[in-house]
């Protein structure tokens, strides 16, 4: 056998062990676990009243690179397009038309991502993810409307969903905790030691939060927890004391961090972890048999559906690494934070005031940006550079405007990042106007601070 | 209560110093917003017999008497301005007890000085609704300043409004008659409400302390301090780019707000104990002894914020204190001022609140969204 022939044999047995069908049971209650919390996310969302605060009610919208085209409905559509993507995300849980609804919910999900930059989260992110490989998986075909409807239940799916899934939330936790590992968090237990100080009233927990070390200890943990879940979660002897570990994890975060759904989220999207006949041992009567199917050989279809899985995890394992080729702190200067899963690892807020000068009269005056922007985004692009450029060009076009001739826009900014006194993140003396935003290095912010960021502490 | 001060009336404000604990913070700043509303009530009553006083005798002396009681309520109520939460604010403002009590005693910058000459030429107040159906910008203490500090025999209200003809339709000593009996009606109505914010406070009463100190509706400890410091950021708003952007020519778009008292013209007097107000809830609020938020950046070892903020108000407070009266200053006075404050502001926005708060503090109006 030569290497050719060996390397040959070896792919064709990844695409057989991919291709290999599998139980579908993880699947389906995947798509019913996510359905479900999807509607409840929508739910918050109109209950809150978040779908006008943060997409309809700003004058000013920030944009993502090659998506400045997303712009939101008005306030009536756009609560119409939740208690849509609501209904959607019923339709998913229990698998009714689920080549329409699965597909529609997950580009509802996308298009409300796209508003507006200074509402990205990452569990808005990971759902919508989520959502768009559940979209292209057989989940429906199974305990579900439309087999209900087709008369014919197919207990098994290939293997490689389940791998396919098992990337995306080890890919997670592995940068969440990689994103960990440096010192503000290792050995300063910062944003940890301000963000525990909100908590200190809680009965039993709260007191002990204020225990000096205790929110290192924690820090530690969690980085340890992140960065090897992965591992305990895929080895079998230790996968249900992981998953317990797991569930008393996020249910602790949900405790004591405003994170909204992400904890039932990750709670729920871990389970892939589990031998895919894990909900038999739960609701094993009420299912049909699984039945068996013999190896199929991986057609056209199948190696295309295999390619585009390969190349799906490759992004997604390059994507939170491409910080890496601008250097400096990334959470400083940003290149390279979303989509990376640093999941919450800085405390970082400022206050930023633009100023225009006048090439004309010389004269110089200061811009607020409250006609532009909501208190949520004033916050968020603070400590954002390339949502302080967003908003400089935005100024300098509308002041263009009004006065006829073009304006220079500097920026003027104090930010403090974990919990360190506030510094120039933006360099003064530079007309953001004649910055272009795109992929290379931002020579226009300022160096990180090298302090240690303090040791301040939780007080009851 | 005779011709009693408030500090005959209330005491010396309350000796807040102890040991630090987020509860106490909170007691102490409810202590103090107690303190203040007993001062501003004990005010109110002086200023409503003043008015009577001159209703009944318009002379000189006795509208010297009534606009001397005015300036001590305005003052007193300058202090309740930086302590803005509970029942006394606006719901936008405390969203979970905010009654808006505030606007109606200040109606401030939502003024209108139409709505002030439709209830003195229609009278609608002195019917059995009394004052449900007026609009805050035509009452509390800007319809006062209004009848003391003005002689208008016109009115800016549009022809075809009834309050027009109903201006034009009184002699003048119908209409100064008029304005006097609308003015005794309005601190009526003001002595009404400062009872209320009494009662707020009062252990026999509503005794908003014990809810503040309970979180009842907040939710939760850090969202009770989230609402109470956002006082503190008065300077920031309301100072910086209501009182002086207007009137400052580095702001490339002041805000189209008028002068807090435009006819008292005591703009300046109102500003620095709004400065006071913030020393008191910051610093403490026995002229800045006893717990502040100072106490609680000590306790969580953020002392550097703590100083510079120290730094920064000295810096504003000492360019009010210098300020000539507003409207006497220059526009370049004004610009000086601005940017005197600006860092005190600038610190507020950047450290003490918002996502690099050491406290964790958040920016007023962004609470309440999930994040990673």
């Amino acid at each position: 056998v030569t290497p050719t022939e060996s390397k040959q044999c070896s792919g064709r047995a990844l695409q057989t062990r991919l291709l290999e069908p599998i139980d579908v049971a993880w699947l389906v209650a995947l798509r019913i676990l996510l359905g479900v919390l999807l509607a409840v996310s929508m739910q918050r969302f109109l209950a809150y009243g978040w779908v006008d605060e943060f997409l309809v009610r700003p004058a000013f919208h920030f944009k993502y690179w090659g998506f400045v085209w997303v712009e939101p409905l008005g306030s009536s559509a756009m609560q119409a397009l939740f208690y849509a993507l609501l209904v959607l995300s019923l339709a998913v849980a229990v698998g009714a038309f689920f080549r329409v609804t699965a597909p529609l919910l997950a580009l509802g999900l996308t298009y409300v991502q796209l508003i507006d930059v200074s509402t990205y989260l990452n569990h808005y992110y990971l759902a919508a993810l989520l959502m768009w490989l559940l979209a292209a998986s057989p989940a429906h075909q199974a305990w579900s409307v439309d087999a209900w409807r087709n008369g014919r239940n197919v207990t098994t799916a290939p293997s490689g969903w389940q791998w396919l899934f098992r990337v995306q939330v080890g890919v997670v936790y592995f940068f969440a905790g990689l994103g960990k590992l440096q010192l503000d968090w290792l050995q300063d237990a910062q944003p940890l030691r301000i963000w525990l100080g909100q908590s200190t009233s809680l009965p039993l927990v709260g007191p002990l939060l204020t225990i000096e070390g205790l929110p290192l200890v924690l820090s530690w943990c969690g980085f340890l927890f992140d960065t090897t879940i992965v591992g305990w979660l895929s080895w079998k002897r230790t996968r249900p004391y992981a998953y317990f570990v797991l569930f008393v994890f996020h249910l602790f975060t949900r405790l004591l961090f405003d994170i909204g759904m992400f904890p039932f989220i990750m709670s729920a999207a871990a389970l892939v972890f589990f031998s895919p006949s894990w909900p038999r041992a739960l609701v094993g009567r009420w299912l049909e048999p699984e039945t068996r199917e013999a190896p199929r050989a991986a057609g056209l279809l199948g190696r295309s559906a295999l390619w585009l899985g390969a190349i799906y995890c490759a992004v997604q394992l390059v994507l939170p690494l491409r910080h890496f080729a601008y250097g400096g702190n990334v959470l400083w200067h940003e290149q390279g934070m979303r989509f990376s899963w640093r999941v919450m690892v800085r405390a970082k807020g400022g206050s930023t005031t633009f100023l225009v000068r006048d090439p004309q009269t010389g004269i110089e005056q200061e811009v607020s940006t409250r006609g532009y922007l909501t208190p949520l985004q004033q916050n968020e692009m603070a400590g954002q550079p390339d949502l302080i450029l967003q908003m400089a060009h935005a100024i300098g076009a509308d002041l263009a405007q009004r006065r006829g001739h073009t304006v220079e826009v500097r920026a003027e900014t104090r930010v403090s990042l974990n919990g360190r006194r506030a510094v120039p993140l933006i360099d003064p003396v530079v007309d953001l106007t004649q910055i272009r935003d795109g992929f290379g290095p931002y020579s226009w912010v300022l160096p990180a601070p090298t302090q240690a960021a303090p040791h301040t502490r939780p007080v009851l | 209560l005779g011709g009693s001060s408030a500090v005959e009336i209330c005491g010396e404000a309350p000796d807040t110093s102890g040991a630090f604990s987020k509860k106490a913070l909170l007691a102490a700043a409810a202590d103090c917003s107690a303190y203040q509303a007993c001062g501003f009530r004990a005010a109110a009553v002086v200023l409503q017999r003043e008015l009577k006083g001159w209703a009944e005798d318009p002379s000189g002396e006795n509208l010297g008497r009534a606009r001397a009681a005015y300036d001590n309520a305005m003052n007193e109520w300058s202090s309740i301005e930086g302590l803005q939460f509970g029942p006394v604010a606006d719901g936008p403002v405390d969203e979970y007890h905010g009654r808006g009590i505030r606007t109606k005693i200040h109606p401030w910058p939502s003024t209108n000085r139409c709505n002030v000459e439709t209830q003195i030429s229609t009278q609608e107040y002195a019917s059995a609704d009394g004052f449900k159906y007026v609009p805050p910008s035509g009452r509390g203490l800007f319809a006062i300043e209004y009848v003391l500090f003005t002689n208008y025999s016109d009115t800016v209200c549009a022809a075809n409004q009834q309050a027009y003809a109903d201006w034009n339709a009184l002699s003048s000593s119908e209409l100064a008659a008029a304005k006097r009996s609308y003015a005794v009606a309005v601190a009526s109505d003001v002595v009404r409400l400062a009872d209320t914010l009494v009662g707020v406070w009062a252990p026999d009463g509503e005794n908003f302390k014990a809810k503040l100190l309970a979180f009842d509706g907040y939710g939760s400890e850090q969202e009770t301090l989230n609402i109470v410091a956002w006082s503190l950021i008065y300077p920031e708003a309301e100072i910086k780019d209501w009182k002086l952007g207007p009137f400052s020519t580095v702001p490339v778009t002041p805000a189209s707000i008028g002068p807090e008292t435009p006819y008292s013209l005591r703009g300046i007097e109102n500003l620095r104990v709004n400065l006071r107000a913030f020393e008191m809830l910051f610093w403490g609020c026995r002229g800045g002894e006893g717990l502040g938020f100072d106490d609680w950046l000590t306790e969580a070892g953020a002392a550097d914020l703590r100083d510079d903020i120290r730094a920064a108000y000295e810096q504003a407070a000492l360019a009010a204190d210098a300020f000539p009266a507003m409207q006497d200053a220059t526009t370049a006075e004004f610009d000086d001022f601005y940017r005197a404050i600006k860092p005190l502001a600038d610190l507020l926005k950047s450290s003490f609140f918002g996502s690099g708060s050491p406290l964790n503090l958040k920016l007023p109006a962004s609470a309440g969204s999930d994040t990673d």
